[in-house]
This record gives C-alpha cells, sequence and structure tokens, in this order.
C-alpha cells in the first residue's frame, strides 16, 4: 500500500487520470461528472448505461440487473488496501509504479488485473477505475482504505 | 449486393459457454483491417470467449440452416462507449470491407435504409437476413445524462439483430447501428414464452455511426 500510495496518488492532480482516457471516453467522463450527484454515479452509469425507452436486442438482456459498480469498488479496494486475494497483483502494481511509468500503464494494468477477475474487458473497466482513482487523490488512499461504506465522496 | 457478400460482411456474435456457443447478436466488419462493430449491450462488457461466427453455407443463394461449415475469429474489445452502445471489436485477420461511414445527420424521414442482422438468435435461429425499410423519426435518446443521436426505422426487429449495420440505400454508406426495440418501460414488464410483448411493434431504434467515426480516429 505505501508504495502505491507514495508513487501513485501523493500529489496527484485528481484531473491527471482523466489524461490517461481516449479523448472519446474522456468527453463522456467529464460530462457524467459534471452532470452527477457524484462521482460513483457518474462511475455507475458508464459500467450500468442503457438507452431510455429502449429494449435491447441483444439476446443476453440483463437489463437493469447490472450491478457492477458495487462489485468493481470492492476489487479496487482489495487490490490497493492490502487484501491478502490481490497480494500478487499488488506485487506487480507496485513493481510497475516504482519505475516510475505513465499512469495510462498504471490504469491499464489494474484494469487488466481486476478484469481477469470479475470477468469484465480491461477497456470497459477503465473509465470507472479512472473515477475511483479520482475519488482516492481527493481523500488520500489511506482514508479511502478506511472508510467503512463508500459514501458519496465529491 | 447479396447475400453471399454479405456474408463476409455481417456475422454473428457468440460466447463459447461449456463448450458451446451462445448466440449474442450481430457484429460487422468495418474499413479498417481486422476491425468490427457491435452494440455494446451485446457483448456486456466483456470479451471472454467471445467469437465471430462464419458459416460457408450459401448453395445458389440458398443459406443451408443445416450445413455446419462454421468458421470461428477470436475477437478482443478494441473500444467500447456504453453510453452510444457501441464497441469496436478487433480479430487477427486483415479482412476489411470497403465502405463509407457517415452519420444519420445525413439522412431524413422517409429515406429507405437496409439493415443486415441475425433475427431470433436467442432461439437459436442463424439466418443472415436483409430488411429494407424507411426513417420514421430522428430523435435524441438519453442514456445516463448524455443524450444521443438515434433513428427511428418503421420495421420490426427482434433479439440477435443488435449490432447489426443500417445502410442508406443511395449509396450503401454506412449511417447507423441496430440497438433494439421502443419500449416504454424496458424493466419489470411481463414475458410470455420469453418475448416480451411491449417490443412486438415497428418502432426499432439504431444509434448514429456518427459516435463510431470518433472511435475509429482515435
Amino acid at each position: 500500500m505505501s508504495d502505491l500510495s507514495k508513487l501513485v496518488f501523493i500529489d496527484s492532480d485528481e484531473h491527471e487520470w482523466l489524461d490517461t482516457l481516449d479523448n472519446y471516453e474522456k468527453e463522456i467522463v467529464i460530462e457524467l461528472l459534471e452532470a452527477s450527484s457524484s462521482y460513483q454515479e457518474a462511475a455507475s452509469i458508464w459500467l450500468e448505461a442503457s438507452t431510455d425507452t429502449t429494449s435491447p436486442f441483444g439476446t443476453d438482456n440483463v437489463g437493469g440487473q447490472k450491478k457492477y459498480f458495487d462489485r468493481l469498488q470492492d476489487h479496487v479496494r482489495k487490490l490497493l488496501c492490502g487484501d491478502a486475494a490481490y497480494e500478487n497483483e499488488r506485487k506487480e502494481v507496485n513493481e510497475l509504479v516504482k519505475r516510475n511509468v505513465p499512469k495510462e500503464s498504471v490504469i491499464s494494468t489494474i484494469s487488466a488485473l481486476i478484469g481477469a477477475k470479475i470477468g469484465l474487458a480491461a477497456t470497459f473497466l477503465a473509465p470507472a477505475i479512472v473515477i475511483i482513482f479520482m475519488i482516492i487523490s481527493k481523500v488520500s488512499l489511506n482514508a479511502w482504505c478506511e472508510m467503512k461504506t463508500f459514501q458519496d465522496v465529491n | 449486393m447479396n447475400i453471399s457478400s454479405i456474408g463476409e460482411m455481417v456475422f454473428l456474435l457468440g460466447r463459447v459457454e461449456n463448450g458451446i456457443v451462445k448466440p449474442l447478436g450481430t457484429c460487422f466488419l468495418l474499413n479498417k483491417p481486422g476491425h468490427f462493430a457491435t452494440a455494446a449491450h451485446v457483448i456486456n462488457g466483456s470479451d471472454e470467449n467471445l467469437i465471430l461466427v462464419g458459416r460457408n453455407n450459401v448453395v445458389d443463394g440458398y443459406q443451408d440452416v443445416i450445413e455446419k461449415n462454421i468458421r470461428f475469429l477470436s475477437l478482443k474489445i478494441k473500444k467500447i462507449d456504453p453510453l452510444r452502445d457501441i464497441c469496436i471489436l478487433i480479430g487477427n485477420t486483415d479482412a476489411v470491407f470497403p465502405m463509407s461511414v457517415l452519420n444519420t445527420d445525413i439522412i431524413g424521414p422517409g429515406e429507405k435504409v437496409t439493415i443486415f442482422g441475425f433475427p431470433h438468435a436467442d432461439q437459436g435461429r442463424v439466418v443472415l437476413t436483409q430488411q429494407t425499410t424507411e426513417i420514421g423519426a430522428k430523435v435524441l435518446l438519453k442514456s445516463g445524462f448524455i443524450k444521443s443521436k438515434h433513428i427511428v426505422l418503421n420495421i420490426q426487429a427482434r433479439p440477435g439483430q443488435s449490432g447489426g449495420p443500417i445502410f442508406r440505400n443511395s449509396d450503401f454508406s454506412l449511417i447507423g447501428i441496430l440497438i433494439g426495440a421502443y419500449a416504454p418501460k424496458v424493466s419489470g414488464g411481463i414475458r410470455m414464452g420469453g418475448i416480451d410483448p411491449q417490443t412486438l411493434h415497428q418502432t426499432t431504434h439504431a444509434i448514429s455511426t456518427e459516435y463510431l467515426e470518433g472511435m475509429l480516429r482515435e
């Protein structure tokens, strides 16, 4: 945790995380952050989006049953806050940040590691992880890990 | 365009689960080698065991629904925009389909368009189907807080067609991607035999490929 805290989040402007995204993703995330009542809501909308008054015609229609945000936040917490289930992955991330790699690499690696655990694609998770990292940049990693529940931080 | 040549561009998208290919929806080849597009909800955020299913089953213009000569190509998510319901997939192939990618700004109500896809794929039916219809309306629909450009197609679509391309008939340029049917209440309604009765009508929604253009540029 200390490596991550020192090397990733200390002196990190929350908006720097946005620059790790493609332009089309960044534009959407900025619009969501401006319109949402909380950062958590913005991340949930990205992960659980559906078009109003439209019944999707894929065959695997899970519609409003998607609850990806809570699951993702729980796994980010396990990775960053010292849960034993993520020990190997945490070592990998710590090695990466020690080498002072760009934030894009940190986000893509963490997205891939968590995506492999929860069966979702890194590309899909990255914008939501960026929003979670923006929250952490505001409150510090230690404070975020200590939160019993992840109430809205705005 | 005949069904054989369209069969080299429009494909069934599926996921291998317990050794069986589960049909998910429709995808189509883009004008960039190895790149395909579909509706984001079709793959539901995951590219695990995601495959393109191609069938060499056209005999004298007829699709042989018994023929099992199937080709597979593993696909991964390259870009995804869940708010606009668009996903770009990439596979290990040099295949490309030359076409003009435009958007719904260039088309108005009453103009003819053609749709390709796999209706009833949820029931296991794998028949590449062409439908020709006209634009009923251009609408802004919201996802989250974000409004996007859509068109209403005056035709009935069915599960499996999501992700199918929509071409303007006058020049065969790509203008949209089918995403589903108008439904006043998307969840919590009744279903009969797996069918949601509120989707049995001729008001089908498609997203403008304006947003696909932006994703392809990056």
